[in-house]
């Protein structure tokens, strides 16, 4: 459980609900960065964040500390993300990932002053969405979540070294598809 | 080690998760195997340039934005911090075994502590009683009445002779007991 995490938590069950702010800064970026890259879109990460929020202040009175927030935080958000990938496919729209790579049409030997800047970021995006599911999640809980092997094992239910193997496969695809970028 | 469990660490070891020991370990190894060498060189590559773009930003504002409208939500949502208390609170009490003894205290505690404004308060202990034993009645007499309008009221939703059972009249619930 991270630092200040239970504190925070046993403040909030004595009637400080205010610190459930602070509960939120702890989870939001490693949060938003899931919800993005499970969804793919920008405002239905920040939905799905929110009403993950919401609900976890719900359960919050009746927590009992034994796992990391996270634990529960993801759960919530990878059901709401695909509740919403269902109801985007119902509407006939298509997400980020379900999008052919840009790589893909572009010639493989850029000049690397003009993928600078912005085109170097929606690079490394298109690459980390075509990721398989769980290499990208371990990838995005570690790279953009900070969070430790033994965090994602326990929010993900499984093994620190299923969550290594994932992340040597996701950083040697990105490797090979950002290969031009070096 | 081998090159299989330089490879499994190999993560751990470009995120900073390992320790001086293990870290050591595969330096070492990396020093004796050209392919293991070429293999960190390029994963280290690899992590700084994903390192050096900070992935899906989300801007101060958007995140405050956020944490305002779940704040706001969860005001208009009526939701606590503390615990509620346990579900059902005091309806363990219209339980049809604990309904008439839950009313009976009921009407006894109401008749005990009716105030001293009552004239048969300031009466004599042997008139008191009677009052009391009066009074006590009356108010058995009201329970047996709201009592049998239960039933009647009950025996309203019986099946119908010849109807089937009452489990099946009932769709296969259980039936509902008042």
């Amino acid at each position: 459980m991270p630092a200040g995490e239970e504190e925070l938590i046993r403040r909030f069950q004595t009637g400080e609900s205010e610190v459930f702010e602070d509960l939120m800064r702890l989870f939001e970026g490693k949060a938003l960065a899931l919800a993005y890259y499970r969804t793919g879109h920008r405002d239905d990460a920040l939905d799905i964040v929110q009403e993950a929020f919401i609900r976890l202040y719900a359960v919050l009175p009746k927590w009992k500390p034994q796992a990391s927030l996270f634990t529960w935080l993801y759960r919530v958000i990878v059901n709401l993300a695909l509740d919403r990938g269902r109801a985007r496919a119902r509407a006939g729209e298509v997400s980020l990932e379900k999008l052919p790579p840009p790589i893909e049409d572009r010639p493989r030997h850029h000049p690397r002053t003009r993928l600078e800047g912005k085109e170097t970021g929606e690079r490394i995006e298109r690459a980390v969405a075509v990721l398989p599911e769980s290499q990208r999640d371990v990838f995005v809980l570690r790279h953009y979540g900070g969070m430790s092997m033994k965090e994602i094992a326990a929010a993900r239910g499984c093994t620190t070294g299923a969550v290594k193997a994932n992340l040597f496969q996701a950083l040697r695809k990105l490797r090979r598809e950002l290969e031009d970028l070096k | 080690m081998n090159c299989k469990r330089f490879q499994r660490e190999l993560p751990g070891y470009l995120y900073g998760d390992l320790s001086a020991g293990e870290r050591d370990v595969l330096a070492g190894h990396a020093g004796s195997c050209p392919a293991c060498r070429r293999l960190l060189t390029e994963m280290e590559e690899t992590v700084s340039l994903l390192a050096a773009e900070p992935g899906p930003i989300f801007s101060g504002r958007e995140k405050e934005l956020l944490r305002g409208r779940v704040m706001e939500a969860v005001r208009e949502l009526g939701l606590s911090p503390r615990p509620l208390p346990s579900r059902g609170g005091l309806k363990f009490l219209l339980r049809p075994l604990l309904f008439p003894a839950a009313l009976a205290a009921a009407v006894l505690l109401l008749v005990l502590f009716r105030g001293t404004d009552d004239p048969s308060a300031a009466a004599p202990p042997a008139a008191a009683l009677a009052a009391f034993s009066e009074e006590v009645e009356d108010e058995f007499q009201l329970f047996a009445d709201v009592w049998s309008e239960i039933e009647e009221i009950e025996s309203l939703f019986s099946p119908e002779p010849g109807t089937g059972s009452e489990a099946e009249w009932r769709g296969g619930e259980e039936p509902i007991r008042v």
